[in-house]
């Protein structure tokens, strides 16, 4: 599900969009070392085929229908940094050329299908591969688990997104119950796709599947620190954004003779943690928690590196 | 060259068409970013940034069917936006017939997103009527994006159409063969068509590659640059924006 122009507000946009903009940076840094490689065109080859995989909808049930992410994927078969590439291009490929998914939501989105379900695809599919070998048989099955968490953690994603800066004020709870269980349903889908065609490919071309190659390149993680120091510089730029704007508003507001009070409860929720009511202080926190979350991000990739290198 | 049907029909009636790709991409960013950061509340500065994108809009696209035609990606968010005044439960009531309510506070959410995701889809819509798909790319490149991602960009443009005929082929094949799916173990011959797929197009990709390689290729992709002009209109709707957003926020 791509999300639309004006369904996130705009600094939770922002936000996500440098995200976005720092780990594709660090997954081109990580992947220039395929720049004169065969590995190049297969990856191009692998965007387009999970566009048209994207372009398939499935019906899920009770009237709604989902489409595979892939993000999964194409980390078990080109590695997280060209495979969260991939999938990053294909968004941008469907933003800008077919208008699928606002463009001002592009960096959500390239967080929601490519981040995180790259990342997550790939965690669960290292862990799994730690604990049960790497014999074909138990990356299927692992790559089943990949593709349903990867596709489930995606609509935590979204949910989370929407609680920190969603424009609608449709309950919290119940957006996250329909995302989470229809996407549970999608995720399932997509974890029998991905187990069925990495089985084939595990017979007929094993030496394409990254997570079967144990491949060992020098260390390259000096560009991740660099992109820890720029996106907590900006994030820390960002998260007094985030609260200056509904001040804005107010006084327009008020200019315009609304009755502020009444209507604009829900929209200053979104930007602050409606519990506390010292604003300063939830700012704060909210701050740190994205600082937190950022860590959290980019000590996975640091890992994922060390890993890949 | 095989499945070359979704090349975007190009609108070559339009100003805009001989424009560089690069000046075109950064001012659809900026005039849907400034649209994206303001609020449908401060109705001087939302109205005057929508009569810009309205005017690019309109420079671009051949006729209203056109955009009609290609905007159904947010049919699904439209219907759910006209459901919000009814669920979303706060600001003032107001009754329409009897116990059937809607709020004002679901009536602005509606609009701000009816408003922001239409103009945000038509204008991906015009610009892809005036660029053509390796016109974008040749302008993501003069953006000194990195040229591992271009290169994979370009790859997938120019494969995404063969994937899809190729698609529609294997789906005919399997069909003349007699299947249609009923079951859920139908969906492992889908997988397996798809994995096939991915098989070849990947024996594909090993012969595009060394063919580039022996053609030349060693990282750089368009090696003939095309003469562009610059656009007035887009500069000056670029500006007014701005100058709207900045004067916006400190008046």
């Amino acid at each position: 599900m791509h999300v639309p122009d004006g369904f996130i507000n705009a600094p939770v946009s922002a936000t996500a969009g440098l995200l976005s903009i720092g780990s594709i940076w660090a997954s081109t840094k990580a992947a220039n070392r395929f720049l004169a490689d065969k590995l190049i065109a297969i990856a191009g080859m692998m965007s387009a085929l999970i566009f048209a995989l994207q372009m398939i909808n499935f019906p899920i049930g009770a009237g709604t229908s989902g489409h595979l992410l892939g993000g999964a994927l194409a980390v078990i078969i080109l590695g997280p940094s060209l495979g969260i590439l991939c999938v990053s291009i294909v968004v941008i490929i469907q933003a800008l050329i077919f208008a699928d998914g606002g463009l001002s939501a592009l960096g959500i989105n390239i967080l929601n299908i490519s981040i995180v379900t790259g990342l997550v695809g790939w965690c669960v599919i290292d862990l799994w591969k730690k604990f049960f070998g790497d014999r074909s048989s138990s990356l299927i099955i692992g790559s089943f688990i990949a593709g349903l968490f990867s596709v489930v953690m995606s609509s935590v994603a979204f949910v989370a997104e929407y609680a920190l800066g969603g424009t609608v004020s449709v309950e919290l709870g119940s957006v996250f119950i329909a995302m989470v269980t229809s996407h549970f349903l999608i995720g399932v889908g997509e974890g029998f796709i991905t187990a069925l065609i990495l089985s084939l490919l595990l017979k007929v071309r094993p030496d394409m599947v990254f997570i079967a190659k144990n491949e060992r390149v020098e260390k390259k993680s000096t560009s991740i620190v660099g992109v820890l120091l720029f996106l907590s510089c900006s994030l820390i730029f960002l998260a007094p954004l985030a609260s200056s704007s509904p001040d804005g508003l107010e006084t327009v507001a008020e200019e315009f003779n609304f009755d502020y009070s009444d209507k604009t409860v829900t929209f200053l929720q979104g930007y602050s943690i409606p519990s506390i009511s010292n604003s300063f202080i939830s700012i704060v926190i909210s701050g740190l928690l994205g600082i937190l979350v950022l860590t959290i991000f980019l000590n996975l990739y640091l890992n994922i590196a060390r890993k890949e290198s | 060259m095989s499945g070359d049907h979704i090349q975007s029909h190009l609108n070559t009636e339009s100003p805009l068409i001989e424009i560089e790709p690069a000046q075109k991409i950064i001012s659809v960013l900026i005039l849907a970013l400034s649209l994206a950061f303001n609020d449908i509340r401060n109705p001087l500065k939302f109205n005057l940034i929508l009569i810009c994108i309205i005017c690019f809009v309109f420079v671009s696209i051949p006729s209203i069917n056109y955009l009609l035609r290609r905007m159904y990606v947010i049919i699904p968010f439209i219907l759910f936006a006209f459901l919000l005044p009814f669920i979303s439960k706060s600001g003032t009531t107001i009754y329409l017939y009897k116990d059937i309510a809607i709020y004002q506070n679901g009536l602005f959410e509606m609009s701000n997103i009816l408003l922001k995701s239409i103009a945000g889809v038509s204008m991906a819509v015009a610009l892809s009527a005036t660029t053509s798909q390796f016109d974008i790319v040749r302008g993501l490149e003069k953006l000194k994006l990195p040229k591992i991602f271009v290169a994979i960009l370009s790859f997938a443009l120019r494969y995404i159409s063969v994937y899809i005929s190729e698609f529609k082929r294997v789906k005919l094949s399997m069909k003349s063969r007699g299947f249609n799916s009923k079951s859920l173990t139908d969906s492992v011959a889908i997988a397996y068509a798809g994995s096939a797929m991915l098989i070849r197009g990947f024996e594909r990709g090993e012969k595009v590659y060394s063919s580039m390689i022996s053609r030349g290729f060693d990282g750089n992709l368009f090696i003939t640059s095309k003469k562009w002009n610059q656009s007035k209109l887009l500069y000056f709707l670029c500006i007014t924006t701005l100058l709207v957003n900045i004067l916006g926020y400190f008046s």
